[in-house]
């Protein structure tokens, strides 16, 4: 396989295919359209050299602080902060136009690895067995604090990951790295991967594990001690990283402030990002509404509809791939029956919650695939609301009076309890006697992990990686070996496929396995899938050159102001 | 004065084993509630494997009695354990927390007695005015408003409407930055350094959370002082005082003196109703208060800061009730204690 382009991103790597590929999916996804976003933008997605010279500041409020900046810890803040400071690792996926001005999309779209570019490589190549991987770092990385990324940073930091057993973990899991020792260091900027099976989505996992790293090793051993040979102490709350932002101050729950890497390349328009700790979102949005913040993060929609009147807001819009979901946890003996979730699937009031919490933004979702992902195909899909197909499947299923159905969601998600409100009335008029429950972050992690609930609203789920395989696997695989895995679905074929597509390179062959797996999470109906509400995002007016990625995060480095 | 002095050292004294029970019912209990952080904390990536060293490294594996030990072992050396939520001691979360709580506090009480007492004696002294009806419609409606929304409005109308309010984004603007610090609270700090842009700014931030606690709170003191007065200025000794040809002014300073000790009570209670219950009001105005910190840990179960907030409230309380029972001591040494 050979480099693509480094930065700044080459026009000519925006194939006519992707390019239509994604455009089609877009106009076909048509509430997707970002609204009111006329600013220019390069046509490209890069960053004008005079707007990287602008050093613009940029003010935002969050809901929360990070708790920390490291992989011990996983909330949306703390996935920002990584994305900003770690960037990612060697991978990324390749930036087309989304169709809307502006506004630019990782090539998930596309087949096989033809999304996946260099990001620190310059330079990779995979055996044909997709079993060894051999990588070569562009010289000249540099992190904040100016020590340049060599093969010896990328070790450390896998060993590292062995060693915290957190998220770069999992990605060394469904890599098939089996232990550091099998990263061989060809010399101080190339290193290869021998992993112990073949790894078909090892590119696209290398394009989304911004998480414990990569790291400065130079600047994070500084900080080591003999307790702490990893920096565990300090990397909680500094960074060493060699993205695009280095945190300078961070008062948790208060404040934090990021300047850019004078290092990064291309140089971020965006030199300070000043960020305060906002808890309620209604002086969230009172506060991007009246031009006090230039972003307000995690706003429901409720509110972003208010703010799409204010012709100095603009809403920033994508398709995405989150999977919100109605969740029924097999361990239930009422839950496990096929025919009870498929009547459930049948009396969800999927247009309702449409219109009524997302105000008929995004799309209904009908495949374990987000539409935006190669090979989706939404013909498996059946179900809409129809009560009386779902009271003839209860009847068929031995309840002709329904049950007793107890609805969990985290109450701090507006949306999801807007839903499980609407779907509560649906389940109550075909016999499906709801209790809402609406539980504390904390309480519902914790007893959703358990598989404790009897069928939860969810929305905590967009794969990173555009693979079927991987979305099945990661959410849906094996129950004894998948923590994610909250609803208990254990189809032996299900889990027997998305094994195997875990570990056999592309061809005919995996893409049947692909279309089966979508057949059987339609058949099977583990989750009752609600909609993609796809990335949204509230900025003030004049910011342009947004980046779309499956990290659901907004990448501050592109952003300028028109 | 021997009777104060020995008074005092009873008090003093009791605080401890209050303090003891108070640490025993708060840690038992907060384990009684549902939640376990480890599964947050480790994230929907992590393996069974990975969520055990999790709880490990909270200390949540081991006996409940083995793990309130170790607690009181840290606490004796000062260690109230680390927030998961923040990564930072909980003794450092407290200390930039509880200054920016104990400025609003103080604030809405020192602002409730300097208007509520003088408006209920002059409510007391002339009764039947416009002051009166004023008086009485206000102390209604705010008795049955929450401050949540009295918050809310007072940022749509003086931020959003007006402009006049600076944006609700915590004690300083963007891009001010924090004085050096001597107590924390932002606007004693700037004005002590001499940091004029940063007293500036905390200043105009402190207007509406503070405006929002003292028009919800001040009618407990109003309403106490003018209800005291009134009984005062109807008693047998000020009827005898005004018989005697006492000037009006004299009258109402004997009064207020015999009417002081519920307002004194009632300020105490507010103040110690405050130091928690300001949680919303720091919650809307992005305070970063500690009764925000308090809510989150119980929303997160985050214990070892729940521990510790549990334990300061209670020694502030205890110290506000005791400077309560001085004060009644200094108006009126008759009162028995």
């Amino acid at each position: 396989m050979s480099a693509d382009a480094p930065f700044p991103l080459d026009p000519r790597d925006f194939g006519r295919r992707a390019f239509l590929r994604y455009a089609a999916g877009s106009a076909g996804l048509a509430s997707f359209v970002a609204s009111a976003n006329e600013a220019l933008a390069a046509p490209d997605g890069s960053v004008p050299p005079d707007k990287s010279a602008a050093g613009y500041t940029l003010t935002a409020a969050y809901a929360a602080s990070p708790p920390a900046v490291d992989e011990v810890a996983f909330t949306m803040e703390v996935e920002n902060m990584m994305a900003l400071t770690y960037a990612g690792d060697l991978m990324q996926y390749r930036s087309i136009p989304s169709g809307t001005p502006g506004i630019f999309v990782a090539d998930m779209a596309a087949p096989g690895n033809e999304g996946v570019i260099g990001r620190w490589a310059d330079n990779w190549e995979g055996t044909p067995d997709y079993k060894t991987w051999t990588f070569h770092i562009r010289p000249g990385i540099r992190s904040w604090a100016g020590n340049e990324m060599t093969t010896a940073d990328m070790v450390w930091t896998w060993e590292r990951a062995f060693e915290m057993k957190a998220v770069r973990y999992f990605f060394a899991r469904a890599m098939f790295l089996k232990k550091p020792a099998d990263i061989e260091v060809i010399d101080r900027y190339t290193l290869r991967f021998h992993l112990s099976k073949p790894s078909p989505v090892i590119l696209k996992l290398m394009a989304m594990s911004y998480y414990g790293g990569p790291f400065d090793s130079t600047l994070a051993k500084q900080h080591a001690t003999a307790s702490d040979p990893w920096a565990k102490a300090w990397l909680r709350n500094h960074d060493a990283g060699f993205g695009p932002y280095h945190i300078v101050r961070n008062i948790p729950g208060q404040e934090l402030e990021l300047v850019r890497n004078e290092h990064y390349q291309p140089l971020a328009p965006i030199k300070r990002i000043l960020i305060r700790i906002v808890p309620d979102p209604a002086t969230r949005t009172a506060l991007l509404d009246r031009g006090a913040v230039d972003y307000a993060m995690r706003l429901p929609e409720r509110d972003l509809e208010a703010l799409s009147k204010n012709p100095n807001v603009q809403i920033v819009r994508a398709a995405a791939n989150f999977i919100p979901y109605v969740g029924p946890v097999e361990t239930n003996p009422i839950m496990a029956k096929t025919a009870i979730r498929q009547a459930m699937a049948y009396a969800t009031p999927y247009e309702d919650i449409h219109q009524k919490v997302y105000y008929g933004h995004g799309t209904l979702i009908k495949s374990i695939t987000p539409a935006i992902f190669p090979n989706y195909t939404p013909k498996f899909w059946a179900y809409k609301y129809d009560p009386p197909t779902a009271k003839k499947l209860l009847a068929e299923a031995g309840y002709p009076n329904g049950f007793d159905l107890k609805l969990s969601f985290d109450n701090s998600i507006e949306e999801m309890s807007e839903a499980a409100v609407l779907i509560k009335a649906a389940y109550d008029g075909v016999g499906i006697r709801t209790t809402l429950d609406p539980l504390p972050a904390a309480v519902y992690s914790e007893r959703k992990l358990r598989r404790e609930l009897m069928c939860q609203v969810d929305n905590f789920q967009w794969p990173w990686v555009a693979d079927t395989g991987y979305t099945g696997w990661v959410y849906l695989g094996p129950p004894a070996t998948t923590v994610n895995n909250s609803v208990d679905f254990n189809n032996p074929e299900f889990n027997h496929l998305v094994t195997t597509m875990m570990q056999i390179p592309p061809s005919p062959e995996r893409l049947k396995m692909d279309l089966r797996v979508q057949q059987i999470a339609a058949e099977q109906v583990p989750w009752i899938f609600l909609v993609n509400p796809g990335w949204r995002e509230a900025f003030r007016k004049g910011w342009t050159n947004f980046h779309w990625y499956p990290d659901n995060n907004v990448h501050f480095e592109w952003l300028y102001k028109s | 004065m021997r009777r104060f002095v020995l008074f005092f050292c009873k008090r003093l004294l009791f605080i401890v084993p209050q303090l003891f029970a108070v640490s025993v019912i708060v840690f038992f209990l907060i384990r009684l509630l549902p939640g376990d952080p480890s599964y947050m904390l480790a994230g929907p990536y992590a393996s069974p494997d990975r969520i055990a060293e999790v709880r490990k490294s909270l200390g949540l594996d081991e006996p409940i009695l083995v793990q309130y030990i170790h607690y009181l072992e840290r606490i004796a050396v000062g260690d109230f354990g680390t927030s998961w939520r923040t990564s930072q001691p909980v003794l450092t979360d407290i200390e930039q927390r509880l200054p920016a709580t104990l400025e609003l506090v103080v604030g809405a009480v020192v602002l409730s007695v300097v208007i509520g007492i003088p408006v209920g004696v002059a409510v007391a002294a002339k009764r039947g005015g416009a002051l009166e009806r004023g008086v009485f419609f206000y102390g209604m409606l705010a008795g049955s408003l929450p401050d949540f929304w009295v918050g809310l409005l007072l940022i749509l109308i003086f931020f959003f409407f007006l402009g006049w309010a600076p944006a609700p984004v915590g004690q300083l603007g963007f891009a001010v930055f924090a004085p050096d610090r001597i107590t924390g609270a932002y606007v004693v700090d700037s004005f002590l350094t001499g940091d004029w842009p940063a007293f500036a700014s905390a200043l105009g931030h402190l207007v509406l959370p503070l405006a929002t606690l003292v028009i919800v709170y001040m009618p407990l003191v109003l309403k106490t002082a003018r209800s005291a007065m009134e009984e005062m200025l109807d008693s047998g000794f000020v009827l005898q005082a005004r018989a005697n040809g006492l000037s009006r002014r004299m009258q109402l300073r004997y009064a207020l003196r015999n009417a002081l000790p519920p307002v004194v009570t009632v300020i105490g209670i507010e103040f110690w109703f405050l130091l928690g219950g300001a949680v919303l009001v720091e919650t809307i105005f992005a305070w970063g208060g500690l009764g925000q910190y308090a809510v989150e840990s119980v929303v997160n179960s985050d214990y070892a800061p729940l521990q510790a907030i549990v334990l300061i409230t209670a020694i502030f309380t205890s110290l506000v009730f005791l400077a309560v029972d001085i004060l009644y001591y200094l108006i009126d040494p008759r009162i028995g204690v």
